[in-house]
């Protein structure tokens, strides 16, 4: 929690709420007002940032200066000074905000049409000012947006609000604002347990493989010193059958190794893919599940790419990178440890040189990755080029402009080519040094032991370093750099794990905000009385999109919502089908309120139709078929001869067997909204949402279309909405909104009766519209 | 009324205003917005004067020209408050933050901290700044890169250029 609300500190540098200096400087002049709301203030007239605060409390709204006090007195504390500027609500007469690059400014404008006050912030405070100032002319201005039960409109946690709507911008572009490692990767590793079998098999295997690669030096050693000299000086009875004997071993222990390889290779890849896989089901599950909310605040593109690449990174990771490391490991202590059991003096001489090899892998694999980094951008710059023009080729045909898109591609090609120029340059660079640097370690190891060979062989023993134990001891030495290397590359493999690993927990982690109560109520048959009562809806929690709108429907009805955009007819639809909750009344469908139902048998029984379809990749059939899998043939063209589809499908080829959608057949606009109404016909729906499902055909596929609609909206409750006042012709009821309340509700005739009203103006606006497309 | 003779005043509630050309027949001033056409390619020229419907008055094609000394100056005020950009002096670390890169920077008017999106691409603008964008949208510039400190250009060269 402490974390959560740290935040702001950690991201921006920026308090996370009103400092103590302020609150205590407000409760002294203020002594009666609570606060509200308050949104940081992070420049000032000079423009350079600050840290002054704008507070919205009971009656007054309350500028906050900030001057950083000097200590005084010699104390070290420093105490700032907070300058407190405060205007009763009764004086102010409006706000005005002026937008800029990164400047931007609040007016405050008193009943004498002066100014009051001016305060400057980044956009990054937009949101939190712009709540202030909602809540201020609320306050100022109580009747023009009478609030709910008569009470003010108070914000609940302003803290909370304030921070989250400073937040709102990183959440919209991150994954993740928080990331604990060491739990991202704990829980990674979670994953293993329910293939704990098959992962201990594989790091036994992995262990084995390690140990068993050490042999064959130490074999080596056993054959020149326990088996050739002695040969040589008569000393060892059969020596040909000890040459087999090594043999036989040497040969045992490569069989092992290979056997081991592909016991960890194979057990490891497996149990990686099952992860992957279950991780892939998991989120996909997860992703059906969560609330249309979180699909606003991301980009299809981010989530994909966790489904596929983020858990195909996973798999890398836990086939590879982990095992890879725990062998590299073990290599490099079980050389060290081989080579001062050999000889203590010549080992520590080759220890040394470690650190400084590890530290020039681990620096060759940062760099590396910078130039990755940089590479990468010129290729995203290259393919931009070809995404961006490809598509409009015509234009570019049209305006002769062939060569300077030649240009511009070659451009950026050139800049790929230099890019992939500085990584070779790096790399063959690199490469040849390292390899010069271990053959200066055998040099080493040559110049200080083969002496010693020698003074082994002209003392017959006495003194010195037996062959054998001087050819293992370079053997091993060429088995440090492989894992060397990889232990450098190290921090890179884990951290690009623990990214993918956080992103894919990320949408795991979030919980839907719809759910089906445990003792919901599953709805048999929907009849279609819809009752809203006093409904207030927002998506941010300050700006209301909805207002107290009441209205009841009868079963059956037909009810147009007509209104300008953004008036809160899409929304008020949406409640229906309980895409949201609403903040504060309540919706009910046949007496039972919508949060106390199942949402499988509620959603199930709303046809929607949408003003751009849409159709998946298959067959029409299918696509007709989608609400109704186990639908007959007979249905289907009965469902599509009533949305008058029927007729064209038939003049495909491949008729209803045509494969539409992505990389499918193309259809006109006229045609997939007609498909998407046999599809609504089908499910035979017992409440239907038409939105705006004309406005984007023209007039002789509206009529088909609009015919078909009538065919579909008998008998059942539905609400269309619709610019084309035209198309709402058949409606029982219009219900007008205007700026989130229904402010105006009866038939046509009615309406146009009342001469000042909203739609009688907008039919007006229409009929003359037409008259001029006549003349 | 010519373009250049316009008269630009600040009401007394701070708001920029367009006086009328003859005041005597009672026509009032209007509150007027002030919009650079090509705020980085040609900055001082093409100002496009708006009413507060967004209806352009007067698109002045270059602010020089003015010939009232105070509407010239109110309106270079105006526009330099509009398109204030805090400058980059001194990158202190560029974070990679998953989806995003974590900045702080030394500007002139400040110590700050903002992300950018991994996948927006600086704009390089006329006379070789580079305009930064961050999530919410605040836009900050890099003078010219050359002017920076070496530690800075190696932070560029990983995550800008």
């Amino acid at each position: 929690m402490t974390e959560k609300n740290n935040l702001l500190e950690k991201l921006f540098f920026q308090p996370s709420k009103i400092p103590d200096a302020v609150a205590e400087a407000l409760a002294q002049k203020l002594p009666e007002d609570a606060v509200s709301i308050f949104a940081f203030c992070d420049l000032n007239e000079q423009r350079q940032f600050t840290e002054n605060w704008l507070i919205a409390t009971d009656h007054h709204l309350v500028f906050a200066k900030v001057i950083d006090g000097e200590a005084t007195n010699g104390a070290h504390i420093s105490v700032p000074a907070v300058e407190l500027t405060e205007i009763p609500f009764g004086r102010i007469r409006t706000l005005e905000l002026l937008e800029g690059f990164t400047l931007n400014r609040l007016d405050v404008i008193g009943e004498e049409e002066n100014l009051l006050l001016s305060v400057f912030f980044t956009r990054r405070q937009i949101r939190a000012i712009g709540n202030v100032r909602f809540v201020v002319e609320q306050k100022c201005n109580p009747k023009t947006d009478a609030p709910t039960n008569g009470t003010q409109h108070d914000v609940e946690k302003p803290e909370e609000k304030y921070r989250e709507s400073v937040l709102q911008a990183i959440r919209e572009a991150k994954s993740t604002v928080i990331t604990r490692q060491q739990n991202v990767f704990a829980r990674l590793m979670s994953y293993l347990g329910p293939h704990k079998k098959a992962t201990i098999a594989g790091f036994a295997a992995s262990i084995f493989l390690t140990i068993l690669g050490l042999l064959p030096p130490y074999i080596t050693r056993v054959l020149v010193d326990d088996v050739l000299q002695p040969a040589e000086t008569g000393k060892l009875a059969d020596p040909s059958f000890w040459i087999w004997v090594i043999i036989g071993s040497l040969a045992l222990v490569w069989t092992g190794s290979v056997l081991m390889n592909f016991l960890r290779l194979r057990l490891m890849s497996f149990v990686g893919e099952r992860i992957a896989t279950q991780l892939r089901d998991e989120l996909y599950q997860h992703l059906q599940k969560l609330s249309l909310n979180f699909y606003h605040q991301r980009s299809t593109g981010s989530i994909i790419s966790r489904v596929t690449s983020d858990t195909d990174r996973l798999w890398d990771f836990i086939t590879f990178g982990i095992i890879e490391f725990i062998i590299s490991l073990l290599t490099l202590i079980g050389v060290a440890i081989a080579l001062f059991l050999q000889d203590v003096s010549l080992a520590s001489l080759v220890v040394i040189p470690l650190p400084l090899m590890l530290y020039l892998f681990y620096r060759h694999s940062s760099r590396m990755q910078g130039m990755f980094l940089r590479i990468w951008r010129k290729w995203s710059a290259l393919t931009a080029v070809l995404s961006d023009v490809i598509p409009g080729v015509r234009v570019v045909k049209a305006f002769a402009q062939e060569d300077h898109e030649i240009e511009r591609f070659s451009g950026r090609n050139k800049a790929v080519r230099e890019e992939a120029f500085r990584i070779h340059r790096t790399w063959t660079r690199f490469w040849p040094s390292m390899v010069m640097l271990m053959h200066l370690c055998s040099m080493i190891v040559w110049a200080i032991g083969a002496p010693r060979v020698l003074e082994f062989v002209q003392t017959g023993g006495q003194s010195g370093m037996p062959l054998g134990v001087f050819i293992a001891f370079s053997g091993y030495m060429w088995m440090f750099w492989g894992p060397l290397q990889h232990i450098g590359m190290m921090t890179r493999t884990f951290n690009r794990a623990i990214t993918s690993a956080s992103r894919v927990f990320e949408i795991l982690d979030t919980t839907p905000t719809i759910v089906t109560k445990k003792d919901a109520v599953k709805l048999s048959r929907l009849q279609g009385k819809i009752k809203f009562r006093d409904v207030t809806f927002s998506y941010d929690g300050i700006r209301n999109v909805l207002k107290t709108v009441s209205f009841d429907v009868e079963p059956g009805e037909m009810i147009g919502l007509v209104g300008p955009s953004g008036s809160g007819k899409s929304t008020l639809v949406n409640l229906i089908c309980r895409f949201y909750d609403v903040a504060e009344g309540s919706i009910t469908v046949d007496g039972t309120d919508v949060r106390e139902l199942d949402l499988h048998s509620l959603r199930k029984q709303i046809g929607v139709v949408l003003q751009e379809p849409y159709l998946f990749h298959g067959t029409i059939a299918e696509n007709i078929a989608y609400g109704q899998p186990e639908a007959t043939l007979d249905n289907i063209i009965e469902a599509s001869r009533a949305a008058n589809a029927h007729e064209f499908i038939c003049s495909f080829p491949d008729a209803y067997d045509s494969v539409v959608g992505e990389r499918g057949l193309t259809l006109s606009g006229g045609e997939r909204q007609r498909i998407s109404i046999a599809r609504a016909i089908l499910n035979k729906p017992r409440l239907l949402i038409l939105d705006e499902a004309t406005s984007s055909v023209d007039t002789e596929t509206e009529k088909k279309i609009q015919e078909a609609m009538q065919r579909l909206v008998a008998g059942r409750t539905t609400f269309a909405i619709a610019h084309r006042l035209s198309t709402l012709s058949s409606a029982n009821r219009l219900f007008v909104m205007e700026n989130g309340k229904l402010v105006e509700q009866g038939t046509h005739q009615q309406l146009l009766e009342k001469e000042e009203g909203v739609y009688a103006k907008l039919h007006k606006t229409q009929a003359e519209l037409q008259a001029l497309i006549a003349v | 009324m010519q373009m250049n003779t316009i008269k630009l005043r600040r009401r007394s509630d701070g708001r920029l205003t367009l006086m009328p050309a003859d005041e005597s027949n009672g026509a009032t001033a209007t509150p007027v917005k002030v919009v650079r056409c090509f705020p980085w390619s040609l900055p001082t020229r093409y100002i496009s004067i708006l009413d507060d419907k967004n209806k352009e008055l007067f698109l002045l094609e270059n602010l020089e020209a003015l010939e009232d000394k105070v509407s010239r100056e109110l309106l270079i005020n105006e526009i330099s408050e509009r398109t204030y950009l805090p400058q980059i002096q001194k990158i202190d670390a560029i974070e990679d933050e998953i989806d995003l890169f974590k900045w702080r920077v030394q500007t002139k008017s400040g110590e700050r901290a903002f992300f950018t999106r991994r996948r927006e691409i600086p704009r390089e603008v006329a006379g070789g700044q580079v305009v930064l964008k961050d999530i919410s949208g605040d836009r900050y510039v890099i003078e010219s890169i050359d002017a920076l400190d070496e530690k800075s250009r190696n932070w560029l060269w990983l995550y800008l250029d």
